[in-house]
Parts: C-alpha cells; structure tokens; sequence
C-alpha cells in the first residue's frame, strides 16, 4: 500500500511546512502538475508510511489515494483527475502533424535540458517547424518551478513569478538582458508581473549592501541624571557617535556622546547630545 | 598511473583480480589512495536507515531508506530529497536485495564531493522497472548552478529513441571550454525488468569518456577541454538529474563514484562490473 497525495498550489507551502514540522522534511510536495500557463497543483508519491500518510491526510485541500497500484500511472491519475497535467509525462512536442490546443508538450533545448510548453491554439507542426518560440500566437513555454529561464511577460497568478516559490521555497528567477535576476519586490500576492529592470528584480550578485536599522542594545533607561546624561539598566555597547533612540519614537532620537564619568570607558551611564526627555524603563537603540 | 595503489597490485590481479576475484572483493579497495566519491550498497542493512538521523535502522524490506550510509569510507552519505521522496528496500525473486525509485519524487542525493585531477567513474546495477517518464536521470555526479545547468557526468533515459544516455557536460570542468554535452545514444532498449550494469568514465590524458555496458565498452568520445576537476564539486545522484526534473522508476541494486588522481586500472571496470553483478544476480 502506499499514498499518492496532491495539493493546490495555493496550499502547497503551508502543506510543506506543515510537514516538515511533523518532521517529514521540506519539500513533500515536490512534482509539479500543470495548467496552460503554470504549476497548478503539487503532488507526491510515498511508499507504505503510516505516519507520513497520516499526517498529509490531515493537510487542507489535500486529495489522497492509497492503493497497490503503479505509482506513476496512479500519480498521472490524480493529477488529471484535478484538471491538471503532469509536466514529466507530457509528449515530445512532434515535429509534423497537428498539435492541438491546450494540449502540453516536452521539447529538448539545443543543451539537451528538457521545457515544457503549451499549446495556445492548435496548428500544424510541419508548417509551424521551426523553434516553438517562433510561434508566441501559437504555442507557449510553461515554466517549471525552480527553473531559471527568460524572462517573460507573466499572463496570470499562476504565471507570475513569485516572491517565494511555493516548490522552492525561495524567489523566483530569470535571465533577462544578459543577466539572472531574481524576485525582490511583489504585489500584495506575492506575484511579480514586472519586467526585470523596471520593478522588483535584484541581479544576482548585485544585491544592495544591508541597510542599517535600529537595534535593541538590550538596557532601558533607569533614571535622569541631568540634561545629556541617562543611567541605564546595564552597560550597552555604543560607539562613540552612533546614531541612538531613547524609547521607540522619533522623537527620542539623539547621538552617543560617550560613556560617564569618562567618554571611552563603558560604563552604566550614557552622555546625548542633544538632549531628549523620556521616561524611565524606555529601551535604548541603537542605529547599526 | 599508480601501479600498485590504484593498479594492477591493490584492485588489480593480485588483490582484485585473477587470484582474489571472488564475492570478497568490493569496491572499498579502490578508495585506498586519496580518491574520493560513494559507493552504496542496498544489500547491507547496516549501511540504510528509515529516518534521516541515522537512528532508525532498515531491519526488513518494505521499509523506505531516507539514509544510506557511503561505504567508501569518504562520508558521503546520501539522503531522500524528502520524507515523500524514500525509496524502499525490496528484494527479488533472486534474493537480491535493491533500493525501488518510484519514478514519481523518489531519488538520493550526497553531499558536494570534491573531485579529483585524472579520472572519474560512475558504476551503477539497475532493473528498469516499466512505466517511466522521460529523460530521468539514472545516476549523476552533477551540479546545477543558478543561470546555467552544469553537469558533471551521468546516465539517463532518452524518452525519444527509449536508450541509456550519458551525459558529460564541460561546464563543470574547472577551466574548461564551452558548454558541451556528449549525449549519445548508446546501450539497449530501457525495457521493463532489464538488467543493466553501466560505468562511465572520464580520464584525463585522452580526454575520453567511455561507456561500458556489463564490463564491455560500447562507445568512447573525447571531452574538449581538460578533465582535472579537483576545484569542482558536486553531490552524486541516484534518480534526481538536473537536466530535467523528471524522476525514474527504476530499481538500483549498488551505486559507485570514484574520483581520483591517478588513472583507472585496467581491471577496474571488470572488476566492478563482477561485484555489481553479484549484487545484481548475473
């Protein structure tokens, strides 16, 4: 006996983490069935589990089952069952004769990897011979999860490149003009459907330096001890200058001056400049 | 060449071969200077566990194997992509003993080996096992970096003309040339309950890569650019290519990776080929 399991994308990430919390490792639902413009659904096969099989039974959204059967046909089976198709099992895309619309096709790129494309509207193939890309109209590629392909001009949210990919765990890339982008900014979603370059790609290798922010430095403040000097709660490690906030509004912004009584010993006592008033028990940040 | 490490002496006709070539040979041996790699073994319950610690022994089949443990001595240990991705240990008709890849989401991976300046072997004893989706990979000393594929060496299924392939691609090569994949149609039709035994191999000096199947060679081509890969690393892979996604329904009965600093003995691949048969049930 053992389990073939699928899930809709939209659940597949709090599916995953779901069982990897019940140790089961990341990425259960790992193959990938498709619709005409992208991975709808995710699917799994495991071998006799009781465990595994049931917590996933547990899973929102989830359709199990559980037979003898092939795992391949049997995993084929529920996919289509879903409306979807299953990326691997997909034909080569013929080189004559009629392909038909909505039908999904496997093609070997000049490297030999493997890319599955959709078909828009159906035409003849020895008319339309050439690289499937020749004919946008016609036919188009469907991404593969985890793939890092050109970047092209997403029709929907299952097409849209995502902030975190639901399979990977991680941004989506591409390539565009030259260089590997991936995904840094999104929609409300999740989805990016901006060209790289215009809004919310990061090259590769390119990413901006960390910017800095404001950091607890773990003490709050005791007591006043005069206009520029605080006692705080411990001894906080500041440089001298750094960027400060006495409590967590602006308004308490201000600049370390040094420690008290001598400005290079760390001490319990802290010197601003200027001078700004909160009360007692305010957090002290620092800018770093 | 290192004649009486690597060579004829330690793995060839004295300890490996003409006179010790027996089922106490195993592929340990030819890890014993320096070379680096895997070797695993699914008829040694000792060497498989059920969770990914290391824990939970495999006592029976029926059992998935989430750890199998290198027996090569080198640490390089492979783990299932996930807990949906175990395959099962099974035995068969012959008492063999073999790891089932379900050819949905199944497949083992090792961690990053560092490879070695002169030659490099795959070996691996399967049983196709029916249905299968295309162009899976068998096994692979492969890495994918971000932009760009970049295989090592490995065996897959070419769905089109339904033969093993190999696959070597120089973009792994440190310093090598242009991206160049050797995808050659080469051994028998992948059919249902076949067994297989398939080495390749990359050697420095010729810059060939040779196909064997069960010991024979079947088809030699030559790498453009060098074959010293000791400045790059990747995990060895049973049933998880990088060239495609696909995954393969197969049955692995021993799996080995050898890279080293020498050359390969003349006897390795006989050698390999008879042990890997044992466990196949030649």
């Amino acid at each position: 006996m053992s389990l073939v399991a699928i899930i809709p994308v939209v659940n597949l990430f709090s599916a995953n983490s779901t069982l990897a919390g019940q140790g089961h490792g990341e990425h259960c639902f790992s193959v990938p069935a498709y619709s005409n413009t992208g991975a709808t659904h995710a699917a799994l096969h495991a071998w006799d589990d009781l465990v595994f099989a049931a917590h996933v039974k547990t899973i929102p959204g989830v359709v199990t089952e559980e037979s003898e059967g092939d795992p391949v046909a049997r995993t084929n089976a529920l996919i289509e069952a879903q409306g979807a198709k299953w990326g691997a099992l997909a034909p080569m895309l013929p080189t004559s004769g009629t392909v038909t619309a909505g039908a999904l096709y496997q093609y070997v790129e000049a490297d030999t990897s493997i890319t599955l494309w959709s078909v828009i509207q159906s035409f003849n193939r020895t008319t339309y011979s050439a690289y499937p890309d020749t004919y946008p109209a016609l036919i188009r590629r469907v991404r593969v999860p985890g793939s890092v392909e050109p970047w092209r001009q997403p029709l929907d949210q299952y097409d849209a490149y995502k902030l975190v990919n639901p399979f990977t765990g991680e941004p989506d890339k591409c390539v565009h003009n030259g260089q590997t982008w991936y995904v840094s900014a999104t929609d409300g979603s999740g989805n990016s459907v901006w060209e790289p370059g215009i809004f919310g790609w990061t090259v590769v290798g390119q990413e901006p330096a960390p910017s800095a922010t404001w950091v607890d430095t773990g003490v709050t403040i005791t007591q006043l001890v005069g206009a520029g000097v605080y006692q705080v709660s411990g001894v906080p490690t500041l440089t001298l200058n750094q960027a400060i906030r006495l409590g967590d509004l602006p308004a308490g912004e201000t600049v370390f001056t040094g420690y008290w009584p001598t400005t290079s010993i760390p001490s319990d006592y802290i010197t601003i400049s200027p001078h700004v008033t909160v009360t007692n028990g305010s957090k002290v940040w620092k800018w770093a | 060449m290192n004649l009486f490490n690597g060579g004829i002496f330690k793995g060839g006709l004295f300890n490996g071969g003409l006179f010790t070539r027996s089922s106490e040979w195993s592929p340990l041996s030819l890890f014993s200077n320096g070379e680096q790699g895997a070797w695993y073994d699914p008829s040694d319950f000792s060497s498989m566990f059920q969770d990914s610690a290391g824990t939970t022994p495999v006592t029976t089949t029926g059992q998935s194997v989430w750890l199998i443990l290198d027996k090569s001595g080198k640490g390089n240990h492979a783990t299932a992509l996930s807990g949906a991705a175990k395959p099962v240990l099974q035995q068969d008709a012959n008492g063999k003993y073999y790891l089932a890849f379900d050819g949905v989401d199944d497949g083992l991976i090792s961690p990053s080996i560092l490879g070695k300046s002169a030659s490099h072997l795959i070996a691996v004893a399967y049983v196709n096992d029916g249905t299968t989706t295309s162009f899976p990979s068998i096994a692979e000393w492969s890495v994918n970096s971000v932009g760009t594929i970049s295989c090592g060496m490995g065996v897959s299924r070419d769905n089109a003309t339904t033969q093993v392939v190999l696959r070597v691609d120089n973009n792994f090569l440190a310093g090598g040339a242009s991206n160049q994949t050797l995808a050659e149609n080469a051994i028998g039709s992948f059919v249902s309950g076949e067994k297989n035994i398939v080495q390749v191999t990359v050697e420095a000096g010729t810059n060939n890569v040779k196909l064997y199947q069960e010991g024979t060679l079947h088809k030699t081509r030559t790498l453009t650019g060098q074959v010293d890969w000791s400045t790059s690393s990747a995990p060895f892979r049973i049933s998880y290519g990088v060239f495609s996604s696909a995954k393969v329904k197969i049955r692995i009965y021993g799996a080995v990776l050898i890279s080293s600093n020498f050359g390969i003995a003349s006897d390795t691949i006989s050698a390999i080929n008879t042990y890997l048969g044992q466990k196949l049930g030649n």
